[in-house]
């Protein structure tokens, strides 16, 4: 294909956001800003640079307090496996009301995650609150495991809304993704009318940089290993390979 | 371009420091108490705001707070807008009412630390109270904010973008760490200008 000849090729739909945009997005706008007369036509993928960074950010920082909000309801559910222990101990001096309370045992009532452990805890002070009689220092522990519980149930709510908002946020980056590959399309198109005698030089602007790996984000690959049970050349041996240095 | 770019350091010739944030091309949402003594809006001489990420300095024009800061300096009215010379070039985050009434979010707020001059990131679910005379209050068990960082934002990352939901104030013990901004107290703030 002669160059200008077709579409340009624009970076893969793998690469991620910020490489899009450090190694594609922002050099293509800077080379569009010097053309004269394509003023409007850098402005439109300005705007679409510019939306693709503000998504780029609020996913970033979406992701950021996903991990903050799991974080936080994983310490609070520390918290209320502390106060159902403290309430076992608690219910200790009176073996009859910690067997109804726990009928099957500390372990069982410690297992549940999240969600389940507040069901727990609401079936736990149901249980003592039924029991005909409680040990006096029952009461204290029962009340911090009320809290404990409306606590861990806040964090856990808040853990599902995060994940919620990032699945939106992460939508919503992909569509300005496509949105952007099509504001490139139609600029290309708009420079080429612009400039119907340099096409070879609109396409290099607009096609992605050659380059090793690009597109996927990865590593170069690494030289390959030698073929497993190779012969050696006669005379040598694995051992004498390394040369006296030992592998630490 | 990026949001954070129009991050400020407010610095005062006493020394005290404080952040805000630009959220237009000519205004930075701040503490009202960064930019005031007594109450009063302290003169323009004596601030210095720096956009720290762009290397440049802005011009203050105007400072505007609210009447009942100036009267009773409530908390609840830590708030104030200073008009700058217009700065082109920043990628403005938008004001958004977030969170709802009596609704908790997860949210992240930035400034810079009066000590070490260095950003600061403090995140965790904030609720938002509403005091007595309509004020929107935000609380949080998860952080305080750390002195210097009064005035930075508090946002949220929307499908749309990033979104200021408020400024941080003074830490005060009580778990209340900011306010929430409305369009009617920007447009309050305005019209002072």
């Amino acid at each position: 294909m002669k160059p200008g000849g077709g579409p340009p090729r624009l970076p893969g739909v793998g690469q991620s956001t910020q490489s899009l945009l450090d190694d594609y997005a922002k050099p293509l706008l800077s080379e569009l800003r010097r053309i004269r007369a394509a003023e409007a036509i850098a402005a439109r993928v300005e705007q679409a640079v510019r939306a693709l960074e503000n998504v780029l950010h609020a996913r970033e920082l979406c992701e950021r307090l996903t991990l903050r909000a799991d974080a936080l309801a994983a310490d609070a559910e520390l918290v209320a496996e502390e106060q159902i222990r403290a309430l076992f101990a608690a219910l200790a001096s009176d073996a009859g009301v910690q067997a109804a309370v726990f009928p099957e045992g500390l372990g069982a009532s410690l297992a549940p995650r999240g969600q389940l452990q507040v069901s727990e805890i609401e079936r736990l002070l149901a249980a003592v609150a039924k029991s005909p009689s409680t040990p006096l220092n029952a009461a204290a522990a029962t009340a911090r495991l009320a809290m404990a519980a409306t606590t861990l149930l806040e964090r856990c709510s808040a853990a599902a809304r995060t994940q919620v908002a990032l699945v939106d946020v992460s939508t919503a980056e992909q569509h300005q993704r496509r949105s952007f590959r099509t504001q490139c399309h139609e600029a290309y198109g708009a420079i080429i009318a612009l400039l119907p005698n340099r096409r070879g030089k609109v396409a290099r602007l607009f096609n992605r940089p050659e380059r090793e790996g690009a597109g996927l984000g990865l590593p170069a690959a690494p030289p390959p290993t030698p073929r497993v049970g190779a012969r050696l050349a006669p005379g040598k041996s694995k051992a004498r390979k390394m040369d006296g240095r030992r592998a630490r | 371009m990026s949001w954070w770019e129009s991050l400020v350091q407010i610095r005062r010739n006493d020394l005290e420091k404080g952040s805000g944030v630009f959220i237009s091309e000519t205004e930075v949402l701040t503490a009202a108490h960064v930019v005031t003594q007594d109450g009063a809006p302290l003169p323009l001489a004596k601030l210095t705001m720096d956009i720290r990420y762009q290397s440049l300095l802005a011009v203050p024009v105007a400072v505007a707070v609210l009447p009942s800061w100036i009267t009773s300096g409530l908390t609840a009215s830590d708030i104030a807008l200073v008009r700058v010379e217009a700065r082109s070039g920043l990628g403005l985050p938008t004001v958004f009412g977030v969170p709802a009434p009596s609704a908790s979010a997860m949210l992240e707020s930035v400034g810079f630390e009066a000590q070490n001059d260095t950003e600061q990131r403090l995140s965790g679910s904030v609720q938002c109270r509403v005091g007595p005379a309509g004020e929107r209050l935000l609380y949080s068990k998860d952080f305080a904010p750390i002195g210097g960082m009064s005035g930075g934002p508090v946002y949220v990352g929307l499908a749309s973008g990033i979104h200021v939901a408020g400024i941080l104030i003074r830490e005060s013990g009580s778990g209340l760490i900011g306010l929430s901004v409305t369009a009617s107290v920007l447009a309050q703030l305005r019209s002072q200008l």
